[in-house]
């Protein structure tokens, strides 16, 4: 949904313009524009080829050729591990080819799609599904939080007590009787020193 | 100068790439595509590495786009792959959709129909033609690279071009 609103707003506002970002369409060369394509490959899937014309008056390869020009840059960013490659003028139907580790191959027709279908198409045959994708965002979210512990788990500190400032490890220092769980529960404060 | 960390993408088990021009004998050089994002443009821009193949059919020649799969156990340090599948064979190219030989945006029996429909005559038959390669080392001369020739000796190399 995103990239084609992004579409309709290059096409209308035309006198804004981006002082860095030079070339055509330069939206595409923004971290917020890559990182909108809900397409992450499956692990299996190892090289993606796009087969189409380059030919305007080939009005069937239009959806190949816009998914080429918008959606590949962001295709290849969330997958920096599958190589993509493009062949134009070779066949006169355009097709979408996904090479999986296997040796197998998985052929799309993409003829007369327009490039969202050929994505939605993509994203439901070898696209990780919402959810897992969530999954995975989550998992990655604790790993990379500085705020947790645990140094077998790879985290940089195994304790707060490591810290200068806080209580020492028990290990070392003992803790006040009267700071302990223990001591409060068994009724000990109210014993009389 | 900074080691240039080898993109993930050439570690894959398999790859896709053109068979280019080489001195080799057993093996092919197989050049494949990639890109590697630049992080201040935020754009992608296309890199070649090349890979030496082996062939085990034996049918491969220069210009077929071929997928080469990671030899597990290697032989010799150099050949690295081996050409598991042609995709397009140069200039025979064979739509997967369809099944039929495609030359560009027509189909060899669609060019052969309007050539009909034109009258013309003497034109290249496709299916009458004999096998491509006769001409390998006699006028066709994209098995090996060429080099600009500065010199003329007794004997011509025709791999020696003057432009």
């Amino acid at each position: 949904l995103l990239d084609s609103l992004l579409q309709e707003i290059h096409r209308r506002k035309r006198r804004r313009k981006m002082s860095f970002m030079k070339g055509i369409s330069p939206i595409r060369r923004t971290t917020n524009y890559l990182n909108a394509s809900p397409l992450v490959l499956k692990r299996r899937v190892k090289i993606l080829t796009v087969n189409f014309n380059e030919n305007e008056e080939e009005e069937h390869h239009k959806g190949a050729r816009d998914f080429v020009f918008w959606n590949l840059p962001q295709v290849q960013y969330k997958n920096p591990n599958v190589q993509i490659v493009t062949f134009r003028n070779l066949t006169p139907s355009p097709f979408i080819t996904c090479f999986l580790e296997d040796n197998s191959k998985i052929l799309f027709d993409v003829d007369s799609q327009s490039n969202k279908e050929i994505m939605d198409r993509l994203v439901k045959t070898v696209g990780k599904s919402k959810e897992l994708l969530e999954e995975e965002a989550l998992a990655s979210e604790a790993k990379s939080n500085p705020a947790n512990f645990c140094r077998r788990l790879g985290f940089d500190r195994h304790c707060i007590c490591e810290m200068p400032g806080q209580v020492p490890c028990p290990i070392m220092v003992p803790v006040p009787k009267h700071w302990r769980g223990k001591w409060w529960n068994q009724g000990h404060r109210y014993e009389e020193e | 100068m900074a080691q240039k960390v080898v993109a993930g993408v050439l570690k894959n088990s398999i790859l896709v790439g053109k068979i280019v021009p080489s001195t080799l004998t057993g093996a092919h050089k197989v050049q494949v595509p990639y890109f590697v994002f630049d992080n201040r443009l935020k754009a992608f821009f296309n890199h070649h590495q090349e890979f030496i193949a082996s062939d085990p059919s034996n049918e491969s020649k220069t210009g077929d786009v071929v997928v080469i799969q990671k030899i597990e156990n290697m032989v010799q340090k150099e050949i690295t792959h081996f050409i598991s599948e042609t995709m397009y064979k140069c200039g025979d190219v064979k739509d997967p959709i369809s099944g039929e030989y495609v030359v560009g945006s027509r189909t060899r029996a669609q060019m052969k129909e309007i050539e009909e429909l034109y009258g013309a005559t003497g034109n290249f038959d496709y299916e009458t033609a004999p096998e491509r390669g006769r001409l390998a080392e006699t006028q066709d001369f994209t098995d090996r690279p060429v080099y600009r020739k500065w010199h003329e000796f007794e004997k011509d190399d025709p791999y020696g071009i003057r432009n």
